[in-house]
């Protein structure tokens, strides 16, 4: 059976375009043009399908007509844990960080190619309910391995030593895999609520993992920086 | 200017008494030598050296005892008050007409020598004020000194002296507390007369002629056309309170009118300001057109060849078309992202959202979107080990960044090597973009800033995209508190990020 998307744009040609580009891909796809039609849509589909089965993800637009879409988003957290990826034309970070620590999958600022579209999806269905399923403790890509239930980490088959606060960061990192995961969310799950504003712990602390995971610190293949929001741990199955 | 002080005063009487003192015992040592016509002279003399001491009533009421005295002790017949000869009755009669007249004529030169004085001190004073006024670059600052004046001019340390001003040059339509600025605490109704007095540019209290039953003066600081401010004074009870009121309205009206002056030359100076960011502009919009032009036109020609020879090309052609029409659009993205981060630098100024970061993660993450514009791997990424933390928006500087390394893709020759890098260099970091071109041109470098800093796009001519993207970066670098540096050597060419460190933030370890 198809994966069910939730497409929610207010622009008639992008949304035709996405539209077009996810049925090549398999996906079935129902769109939406502004955020009354899509809590509309949102409502049925649960009404209809007894509540269980829902969309499998919703891409949602910021901007809409009649409203924010992050209104929908927070509508939907309280419920449920449907992935949710964010397309806004809107690039200003701290919009992009509250919408990431509201519960958004994931943020793709426009203009961005179907490919970047596609493998950020691929992400956050493999992330999807992860609350119900074990979560990700396993991590292999490239000569990189980290196995978080036995806390071994080895490159190009060696060992490699972290300290327990390297560990619990790249842990957190390896649970959120291919995800940005925000500075905010970091801080708050290593080191605690009363470290928020310690961004240098993260600078610090990441920058020792670079060192003892990368070939070149200088160009990360796995570890990776987004700009003014957080890091992404690179999954190249996506 | 103000009533004597009591021990001044004490000092006078003293000299005064002193000086009849010196007289009489002249008088008793000649007596036996002059007859009565000389000694009077003698009287007459002290008399008239005592009056410049003694005020008025003393003098001429020591001059009557005086003649009394005189007449009893050295008249004949001496030891009565009676008078043997007419001629001394004259005398007499003279001695004390003469007596009052001297005595008149001192007390007026005292106190015309001391109004002088006086004025002449208010007139320093007022200059003194008048030139401190002039040199401030923000009069509405020596609100403390106006007060300090008045405090002065009034006689005696005040409780509430106070000094209200409306410091942007407009007065608000309501009585709002917060337009103003207070020095000292006023209870409302003080308040209330402040306001009356601000908004009707007329004194106020006792001697102004207006509300004489205030217990306060309250005075405008007025200005050509306009009143910028109201201060209150108390404690102005001496005997010449209209000269004092005229000097303390003086000193300030010419606060009022360096107020004034102020205001007019701010506005002029915003308006200067709004007309040279116009113009800026202008020009950046011009250019901003003409770069989208390129990438649109590609685009446009390959997508609708796309769509009108369709059947015609050749899956290959077509793919082509479609890859063009993916470069250029992500041309147009980064041209989007530069203007968008110029017109945030502009609107925030110099007050960026720092925070910590670390250059290699700037670097690290330029690289990886860099990587796709480099198929021939040109890039090489050189770090020094254990780079100190910088603060800044990292944001902007990965666009920096991106700038400096997409200018030199374009602008060197193929296939040869680019190297980026960081390292420290005293107190700054420097991120520097290197490569064996000639860049563009130094006199270009130096012209396209000036474009973008006079506004003339005239000159922009051919410079187009690097233009705004180096000015971004330039803006970049000094929001930082840093600056962009260009040098051409015969190697090739380097742009240069000087970024200020700062005192880094304490290692975590330390407390964990």
């Amino acid at each position: 059976m198809s994966l069910r998307l939730l497409l929610v744009e207010d622009d008639r040609e992008l949304r035709a375009t996405l539209r077009e580009a996810l049925l090549v891909e398999g996906y079935q796809v129902l769109t939406a043009a502004s955020l009354a039609e899509a809590v509309a849509m949102y409502g049925q589909t649960q009404l209809v399908e007894g509540g269980t089965q829902g969309f499998d993800l919703i891409l949602l637009d910021l901007g809409l007509p009649d409203g924010d879409g992050s209104d929908l988003l927070v509508k939907l957290r309280r419920k449920q844990s449907t992935p949710v990826i964010i397309i806004s034309a809107r690039e200003a970070e701290g919009q992009k960080i509250r919408m990431l620590d509201e519960g958004a999958d994931d943020y793709l600022v426009k203009p961005f190619s179907i490919g970047e579209l596609l493998a950020r999806m691929r992400v956050a269905l493999r992330h999807r309910g992860n609350q119900v399923r074990a979560a990700v403790t396993r991590y292999e890509q490239g000569d990189l391995m980290i196995d978080l239930a036995n806390h071994r980490v080895s490159r190009k088959g060696d060992a490699v030593h972290l300290t327990p606060t390297e560990f619990n960061l790249l842990a957190r990192l390896v649970r959120s895999a291919g995800q940005v995961v925000t500075h905010r969310q970091l801080l708050v799950d290593v080191w605690g609520q009363e470290y928020l504003d310690h961004t240098h712990y993260l600078r610090l602390y990441m920058g020792q993992l670079r060192a003892k995971l990368e070939d070149n610190p200088a160009e990360p293949q796995w570890l990776l920086t987004e700009p003014g929001v957080g890091y992404r741990l690179l999954d190249t199955e996506s | 200017m103000n009533a004597l002080t009591s021990s001044q005063q004490l000092m006078r009487y003293g000299i005064g008494l002193a000086i009849w003192l010196l007289g009489w015992c002249l008088l008793l040592f000649f007596d036996t030598h002059f007859d009565p016509v000389n000694l009077s002279l003698i009287l007459v003399l002290t008399s008239a050296i005592a009056a410049l001491w003694l005020p008025l009533s003393v003098t001429l009421l020591a001059s009557v005892v005086a003649l009394f005295a005189f007449n009893w002790a050295f008249v004949p017949p001496r030891g009565t008050f009676t008078i043997n000869l007419h001629q001394h009755t004259v005398l007499l009669i003279a001695m004390m007409l003469v007596n009052i007249i001297i005595a008149g004529l001192m007390v007026f030169l005292r106190e015309q020598s001391r109004r002088a004085h006086a004025y002449a001190q208010a007139a320093e004073e007022l200059r003194i004020w008048g030139d401190k006024l002039r040199d401030a670059d923000e009069p509405g600052l020596l609100l403390e000194d106006l007060h300090q004046a008045l405090e002065r001019l009034s006689g005696e340390k005040v409780n509430y002296p106070v000094t209200l001003v409306a410091l942007d040059g407009k007065l608000p339509t309501d009585n709002v507390p917060a337009a103003l600025r207070h020095i000292g605490s006023v209870n409302p109704e003080h308040e209330e007369a402040l306001w009356h007095c601000l908004r009707s540019g007329q004194a106020l209290g006792p001697g102004t002629g207006h509300y004489q039953e205030l217990d306060a003066l309250y005075l405008p600081l007025r200005g050509r056309s306009m009143t910028s401010g109201a201060a209150m004074i108390t404690g102005i009870h001496s005997a010449d309170e209209f000269s004092v009121l005229t000097q303390a309205q003086a000193l300030c009206d010419q606060m009022g009118a360096a107020l004034e002056r102020h205001h007019i030359q701010q506005r002029e100076r915003q308006a200067r300001d709004q007309a040279q960011a116009q113009t800026v502009r202008n020009t950046l919009l011009a250019a901003i057109s003409h770069d989208y032009r390129t990438p649109l036109a590609t685009i446009m020609g390959a997508a609708s060849s796309l769509d009108q020879q369709s059947e015609r090309l050749s899956d290959t052609q077509r793919q082509q078309l479609a890859r063009s029409i993916v470069d250029e659009a992500d041309r147009l993205r980064r041209l989007t992202n530069n203007v968008l981060q110029l017109a945030r630098l502009d609107a925030i100024g110099v007050n960026i959202q720092g925070d910590w970061e670390s250059a290699e993660e700037i670097i690290g993450s330029v690289m990886r979107r860099m990587r796709g514009h480099d198929p021939q791997q040109r890039l090489n990424t050189k770090l020094e080990p254990d780079l100190p933390l910088l603060w800044g928006d990292s944001l902007l500087l990965s666009q920096l960044l991106e700038n400096l390394i997409d200018n030199s893709l374009k602008y060197s020759p193929p296939e040869s090597p680019i190297n980026v890098s960081a390292y420290v260099d005293k107190l700054h970091l420097v991120l520097a973009v290197r490569d064996q071109g000639t860049g563009i041109a130094a006199a270009d470098y130096e012209q396209i800033f000036e474009v973008f800093q006079r506004g003339d796009h005239r000159k922009t001519g051919g410079a187009g995209g690097t233009g705004i993207g180096l000015a971004l970066c330039r803006a970049i670098a000094r929001a930082h508190g840093g600056e962009l540096e260009f040098h051409a050597t015969a190697a090739g060419a380097s742009f240069e990020c000087h970024l200020p460190l700062r005192a880094q933030p304490v290692n975590p370890e330390s407390h964990l």
